[in-house]
């Protein structure tokens, strides 16, 4: 009687089984059980402690640079030196918008999350845990002791989301670099009060070589503050200045249709077109924006002026150590000549619906309103925190010109509250295509602003049916 | 069916098994959810309100940025495409001479093609800078103005093609194979018949190696239609416009304005678009493809 071999085609039928079951079979296994930490203890118990089960909270944090890097390697370390049971594990994803929204979709969120998010947006549709129970019982976190118009930063419709921390501050300011100034033959003591006046400095300090091409620019309408659309965190700086209301929170309508709005856009209009909108377009994008990289255009010393926040003094000690720069209020519209404004915003803490963590989460939020995180952030980045307390007694002559802004929320004739807007990042874009629109000639202001006020209207309806009625 | 048969058929289905799986889960499930996501009003976090047509209608009739979006993606098809291939083909025609260091010349035109697109974008940022780019700077040191290679908008369209016409390597190297097919004895006998250089070329050359180029257009025009991620890093959509190409204006929608519904819609009339461009060229090349072997 002959033996059964194993024919090959049974063999690689008999693999395949094998395989295709292994693979369902580990799909269907149970999630493991995270191995639980012994809980530390000092003395050496008489009967054994029940292990304490260390949580690992996942902390999406929404900035780079070497600065927020450093603070945040700080703040990992502290955070998780004071709390034996719970494990910060940070992260810095780029495009935290994008990626906030698919994870919230997802069902796997974060514990916690802060930096440029769509705050407003997203708490709109429901994307947040409600933390006013949380600050009700925190001993943490005493209510008069935080900045009070952050409260309203980080609700939506009467329910607390969120509360700014990590970057906290006065976002209006005008800051300009003395020895450009003084070259262009003007006087550094007497800044503009108005656009007109603005202007005038505008054309002085601008220069070009002999192809036309820009040597040095006076003043970018768009850099930084002045071309940052209106988010939770921050007004919006040409309704500020011009002194219209973009947008009504209470009535949820918007107020583009205006002269302050049209004013507005042939302003900035007319800076751009003293050095030809091509040429501003290249000049920013050769360069680059903002404060914090010394080849930015300010910082490098290419642009004598620019709109920016609190921040300015704390990055510019760090991008252009070896200048002289003045901080001081912004220009406004001639007939609002010498009103001070100002608004105080940040970037609120969040815990995202689905979070594994909450509670834990919290407990991080609460952190990060404590003096020595605010601390770390304020030596490492020169951003403020929101409690009170801790910025009147605060040393801020490390970074010149922050006293400025400090004071300034104090001094201000008028104190600008942040938008909550549910389509903000739609309002951004439009605004974009607008000044790009005006400024390249293809729209007068007139009708630009007629037709953004009619989108927004639009998309609002459109989004938020149930809201408008 | 016969036992055996069967028997073979699941055997075959166990070991294809794993794709099959991965197709339906994530191309089949997520296509079809697209069509239903089309006719909803659908932010991602809250469930979808369904709308009918509206998406569509607001699309075709009332959208001026759709309009502004659908005629930059037609221009940089129209010309980039044609450009893409023709630049394909003579990179191509070149190599297949006999040279010295033919593998080198044929290594550094196939690079540019497997350079990330990240990588890509940023040497070009700096090739296009205004002040210091490699080619501003020439013409700054030459006392000339600088060009607006991408701040722009009349330019920055056209400098996103020569991008795309210089990661050309595959179609390079697909057209490379095609010439190297081409029979000498129809060179011979062109030869013979009295062609001169260019005769050669158009009468044999281009028309052997047909079929070839309706690949590399047909894959360079679904691709092309679909442009996003160069057009994001240089230009994000501007300046004014002028760069906002169909892809990326589906993403502002799906994934920044919380409208998925109307990124979905966009999508779907991207998708009939590129089937009607396809299915005009796939009727039209009866006329000039020529494929070996045919007979009148």
């Amino acid at each position: 009687m002959g033996t059964k071999k194993l024919s090959r085609r049974d063999f690689l039928r008999l693999s395949a089984i094998t395989a295709a079951a292994a693979v369902v079979s580990s799909a269907c296994q149970p999630q493991q059980v995270e191995p639980v930490a012994p809980a530390k203890s000092e003395e050496v118990p008489q009967a054994e402690a029940p292990a304490a089960e260390v949580v690992t909270l996942e902390w999406w944090w929404g900035w780079g640079g070497t600065t927020s890097a450093n603070a945040l390697e700080e703040l990992k370390a502290a955070f998780n030196e004071q709390h034996e049971t719970i494990t910060a594990n940070p992260l810095v994803p780029s495009n935290m918008d994008e990626k906030l929204l698919t994870a919230v979709a997802g069902g796997t969120p974060p514990d916690a999350a802060v930096g440029n998010i769509a705050f407003s947006e997203l708490a709109a549709r429901g994307s947040f845990t409600p933390l006013d129970d949380y600050f009700t019982v925190s001993k943490v976190v005493q209510k008069d002791d935080i900045v009070a118009s952050l409260w309203q930063d980080g609700s939506w419709q009467g329910t607390t989301y969120g509360l700014a921390a990590c970057e906290v501050g006065p976002r209006m300011g005008f800051v300009y670099n003395v020895d450009l100034v003084e070259g262009a033959g003007l006087d550094p003591e007497n800044p503009p009060l108005t656009w007109d006046e603005m202007y005038d400095w505008h054309e002085k300090i601008t220069t070009f070589d002999d192809a036309g091409n820009i040597d040095l620019l006076g003043f970018d309408p768009l850099d930084a503050m002045g071309g940052r659309r209106p988010t939770s965190d921050a007004s919006f700086f040409w309704a500020d200045s011009m002194g219209f209301e973009w947008w009504n929170q209470d009535e949820l309508t918007f107020n583009f249709n205006t002269e302050g709005f049209i004013e507005s856009l042939k302003t900035i209009k007319r800076f751009y077109d003293l050095v030809g909108v091509e040429q501003m377009e290249g000049y920013r994008s050769s360069y680059g924006t903002w404060t914090q990289s010394p080849t930015a255009s300010f910082p490098a010393g290419a642009q004598a002026a620019i709109l920016n926040g609190y921040w300015t003094p704390g990055e510019l000690a760090h991008s252009a150590p070896d200048k002289r720069f003045r901080f001081t209020w912004p220009p406004n519209s001639s007939e609002r000549k010498g009103i001070k404004f100002q608004n105080v915003g940040g970037h609120p803490v969040v815990i995202p619906k689905g979070a594994q963590h909450p509670d834990e989460a919290f407990t991080l939020l609460e952190f990060l309103t404590t003096p020595p995180a605010m601390d770390i952030i304020f030596n490492t980045t020169g951003w403020l925190g929101p409690r009170i307390s801790w910025l009147e007694q605060l040393n801020v002559s490390q970074y010149p010109g922050l006293e400025f802004y400090l004071e300034s929320a104090i001094n201000a004739d008028e104190l600008k509250p942040c938008p909550l807007c549910p389509i903000s990042s739609i309002v951004g874009q439009e605004l974009n295509d607008t000044w790009d629109a005006v400024n390249f000639g293809d729209k007068s202001p007139e009708q630009a602003a007629a037709e953004m006020q009619e989108t927004l209207t639009s998309e609002l309806q459109n989004q938020f049916p149930e809201l408008l009625g | 069916m016969k036992r055996s048969e069967l028997h073979r058929f699941i055997t075959g289905l166990l070991f294809i098994s794993p794709w099959l799986i991965g197709f339906l889960l994530w191309t089949v499930y997520p296509v079809l959810a697209s069509i239903f996501y089309s006719f909803t009003r659908y932010d991602v976090v809250r469930p979808p309100r369904y709308i009918g047509l509206s998406n569509y209608s607001e699309l075709l009739f009332k959208d001026d940025t759709f309009h502004i979006v659908l005629g930059n993606t037609l221009y940089f098809v129209i010309i980039g495409v044609p450009l893409g291939v023709i630049t394909a083909f003579l990179l191509a025609a070149l190599l297949n001479n006999r040279m010295r260091f033919r593998s080198i010349y044929r290594t550094v035109f196939f690079l540019p093609a497997i350079v990330p697109a990240i990588a890509a974008a940023e040497v070009w940022r700096w090739v296009y800078n205004p002040r210091w780019g490699l080619i501003n700077s020439v013409l700054k040191s030459m006392g000339l103005a600088t060009i607006p290679w991408l701040s722009s908008p009349a330019l920055a369209k056209f400098s996103l093609i020569i991008i795309q016409a210089w990661a050309q390597g595959t179609a390079m190297l697909i057209f490379l194979a095609a010439l190297q097919d081409v029979p000498r004895s129809l060179y011979d006998a062109a030869v013979v018949d009295g062609a001169n250089r260019w005769q050669r070329f158009r009468h044999v050359t281009i028309p052997m190696t047909t079929p070839a180029i309706l690949f590399v257009l047909l894959t360079g025009l679904i691709g092309t239609f679909q442009y996003f991620t160069l057009g994001w890093l240089l230009t994000q959509g501007g300046p004014n416009q002028s760069t906002e190409f169909y892809s990326i204006y589906l993403y502002r929608n799906a994934f920044r304005f919380f409208k998925m519904g109307y990124a979905s819609a966009l999508a779907w009339l991207l998708f009939i678009l590129i089937v009607i461009c396809t299915l005009l060229i796939f009727r039209t090349s009866a006329r000039w493809v020529f494929y070996g072997g045919e007979t009148e």
